[in-house]
């Protein structure tokens, strides 16, 4: 009955490990807010100077993020987020042609998912790749599918539910050695500043979120090569040329800039930092019996997610018998948490037993060695008395 | 204009009646609280909301309609008593009736009430009078007294009031004029339901929910907090009692047998439910269960789930079918709530055959291997308590 007894316990710690979900917004961007407050707030459409000089951060702001993405040649249209920009690029991006047909990873996040599940129901040809087990896309199955009529290629970077990396320079070189007109996609939300990109000219379109690098929610963008087409989603004033009207989110954007040059200029060591804490973690771990890490190790798998199943536990009872301790983690993404079958289950092909017992356990750069030393020896813990009560 | 409120059923009271105006008036008062500026005066077998502007007046209709015991409301002009005055207001109605409805041509009648009988006309000559006058000055009317279009009522009274709308109002008793019961308030569809249909008979509502943290989250219970608070939008204010449940869920899934988990969790919860009724003075126990819709309610079940407890217990719904209770939970507010996906304690630790005919004598020996004392003890100790509404 140990943990019973923590029910009514004040939480005394907060250790935050869902950081895939959303981020801690940087201290230091304090002083952009600041700024903005005192002198950042015009219009950057007017045509006044303050107004002017606000147009101008903007441009300095995309051009920061397209250093921190590793390009000079792609252009930065800012969004709302990381839904606008898949539901821009798939809906709003190709144009659709007679008999042509889509490639798309079978585990995408919801908003690159639904919108090609959108296109199938309308009649298009959408081909589907199934993922391995821990949601990697086999680079030959997407190149086996495309063919010269294929419009359009979709496959995240990392994705979101285990942390597997796709190999998308890879993907994307040999979709174009294919066929040169089909143009590659890719869902950096997860991926961006956390796996290096060498070489981004193959890929045609990659949309960021600011909320998962430390800057805030509703503030994302779409990195795009000037050949890739791009029609508006929102219509409305013609801002950003006419591609995404409505007044640019100016607090939004340049925090997003801040947080991002911060993180591109300390990549390496923040992100060895978080490796370093995900070893830890399992280590702290060690052999639970009837545990599964699904998230792929070593250099196939992110550094900021780990994915754990617990057979005979509920994900979500372990969620909050970890919450009555102050310790925050997901069962599976929070997009999707709501919902009632495991998306993880239909793509993964994973026996119910073990995506019933799932939690998402996903670090970043303000968690320490002892947060997920603490968060280990916790979900031991747990874990036993859970089972004692199992579902008869 | 002023709000004509009529209420429906204590005008049928006796000697009592004062008191059950008394309560209606507070729940108007209370309905009316956004408004610093209503004021509601007590007229005869109804009242009067004054002091509201055209804009707040419209604004009031949908709460008001709302409140149990009343039966329904009126917006009308205020004129004294002086039949010129009259039948120009009445002719004003009328023709912003047209206008309104975008009417060019239309049929009417005039319903006239008098009540102070000092008026010179009977009712049938002030009809004829004020018809006649509308006839005359509303282009595109005519009269049909069968099926007309619409109506234009006056009554005349302590003044005189002209209206062409009556908006039904809900029906039932007076918020708080027929005690207090204990609702078991679930996350699920019947039970918010259940607790409408009570208080709609003037029942005050307490209510009592059982949380299973951490087999279920936070969210489950804000998802029953915002649910009372919807229900107290019609009740009134309802003290809501969270009692964590998961030790006995816990210690009967060890103990018990496991098709009797459901059965004995229930006899738990009407246990607790009656302990918090008597502590804060309720007469019964009011629970959303309807014959048949799953295996704690049969007929059977039922019988032992009652059997632990002396307080009556009611079941508004219990001879509803789903469709319709789901219909009154849409009119309510409450289904869209309802149906958020988040577990609730029923459905934790639920068995795959959980009995359907379960047998007392087998039950209450079952339950021997439990300290139920000690256990609602530790369930009454844990009880979080929040004012809704």
């Amino acid at each position: 009955m140990l943990f019973l007894l923590c029910y009514n316990v004040n939480v005394m710690q907060n250790i935050y490990l869902d950081n895939a979900a959303t981020t801690q917004p940087l201290d230091m961007l304090e002083d952009t807010y600041r700024q903005y407050a005192g002198a950042g707030w015009y219009n950057p459409s007017a045509l006044y100077k303050p107004a002017v000089d606000a147009g101008r951060q903007l441009k300095d702001a995309a051009e920061t993020l397209l250093s921190a993405f590793g390009s000079s040649t792609h252009r930065c249209l800012f969004t709302s987020g990381g839904t606008e920009g898949a539901n821009t690029v798939i809906l709003r991006g190709v144009k659709n042609k007679k008999n042509c047909n889509y490639v798309c990873g079978g585990f995408e996040h919801p908003c690159v998912d639904e919108c090609f599940r959108q296109l199938a129901q309308a009649g298009a040809d959408v081909r589907f790749i199934t993922p391995d087990a821990s949601g990697m896309i086999d680079p030959a199955a997407v190149l086996q599918a495309v063919d010269m009529d294929t419009v359009l290629v979709s496959v995240m970077h990392v994705n979101n539910e285990t942390g597997a990396i796709n190999d998308i320079q890879r993907i994307a070189a040999g979709v174009k050695a294919k066929n040169p007109d089909t143009l590659f996609f890719s869902d950096g939300v997860q991926a961006f500043l956390r796996e290096p990109l060498a070489d981004t000219s193959q890929i045609d379109y990659y949309t960021v979120s600011a909320h998962k690098l430390h800057a805030h929610k509703g503030t994302g963008a779409i990195f795009y090569t000037p050949k890739a087409p791009l029609k508006p989603l929102l219509l409305g004033g013609g801002q950003q040329g006419g591609l995404r009207s409505g007044t640019e989110d100016m607090l939004g954007i340049l925090s997003f800039a801040k947080a991002a040059a911060h993180y591109h200029t300390n990549a390496q060591r923040f992100n060895a930092q978080i490796r370093e804490l995900h070893e830890a973690f399992l280590a702290a771990l060690g052999q639970i019996d009837g545990m599964h890490v699904l998230s792929p190790q070593g250099a196939q798998g992110c550094a900021h997610i780990v994915t754990l199943a617990f057979e005979d536990v509920a994900g979500e009872t372990l969620l909050h018998s970890l919450e009555a301790k102050g310790i925050y983690v997901s069962n599976g993404a929070a997009c999707s948490s709501k919902k009632g079958k495991s998306r993880m289950q239909d793509a993964l092909r994973l026996p119910a037993a073990i995506t019933d017992g799932v939690i998402r356990v996903s670090f970043s750069i303000y968690n320490t060695l002892d947060d997920v030393a603490t968060a280990a020896g916790e979900i031991a813990g747990i874990v036993p008395t859970l089972r004692q009560y199992t579902r008869k | 204009m002023v709000l004509l409120v009529r209420y429906g059923e204590i005008h049928l009271k006796g000697l009592n009646r004062p008191h059950f105006e008394m309560l209606q008036r507070k729940a108007l008062v209370r309905a009316l609280r956004q408004f610093p500026d209503a004021k509601v005066v007590k007229g005869q077998g109804r009242f009067y909301v004054e002091g509201l502007s055209d804009a707040e007046l419209s604004r009031a209709v949908p709460l008001v309609t709302k409140i149990f015991g009343l039966h329904s409301v009126s917006p009308a002009v205020e004129v004294e008593i002086d039949i010129d005055v009259i039948q120009e207001a009445m002719a004003e109605l009328a023709q912003s009736y047209m206008t309104k409805h975008a009417l060019a041509s239309a049929t009417f009648k005039v319903e006239a009430t008098r009540a102070d009988k000092r008026f010179p006309l009977n009712s049938m000559q002030l009809a004829a009078q004020t018809g006649g006058y509308i006839l005359e000055h509303v282009p595109g009317l005519s009269v049909d007294v069968h099926t007309p279009d619409f109506r234009v009522y006056v009554e005349i009274r302590e003044k005189c009031y002209c209206y062409t709308e009556i908006i039904k109002a809900v029906g039932g008793m007076p918020q708080k004029s027929n005690g207090r019961a204990m609702l078991l308030l679930s996350g699920g569809i019947d039970s918010p339901v259940a607790g409408y249909m009570i208080a709609k008979r003037g029942v005050e509502i307490n209510a009592v929910h059982y949380h299973s943290f951490p087999y279920t989250s936070e969210a489950a219970k804000q998802k029953v907090i915002d649910l009372a608070d919807i229900l107290s939008g019609y009740a009134g204010k309802i003290w809501l009692h969270v009692v964590n449940f998961t030790e006995i869920q816990q210690a009967i899934h060890e103990k018990c047998p496991s098709e009797m988990l459901v059965i004995i969790m229930r006899r738990f919860m009407m246990r607790i439910a009656q302990e918090l009724a008597v502590a804060n003075e309720c007469k019964a126990i009011v629970t959303g269960e309807s014959i048949g819709q799953v295996a704690s309610q049969t007929m059977d079940s039922m019988f032992v789930t009652s059997e632990g407890v002396t307080m009556p217990v009611f079941r508004p719904v219990i001879g509803m079918d789903k469709s319709e209770i789901m219909d009154i939970a849409h009119n309510i507010g409450t289904y869209e709530t309802s149906i958020l996906p988040h577990e609730d304690c029923c459905t934790v630790f639920v068995p795959k055959h959980p009995l359907t005919h379960p047998k007392l004598e087998k039950i209450v020996r079952a339950e021997q291997a439990l300290d139920k004392e000690q256990l609602i003890r530790n369930a009454l100790d844990s009880v979080e308590r929040l004012v809704i509404g």
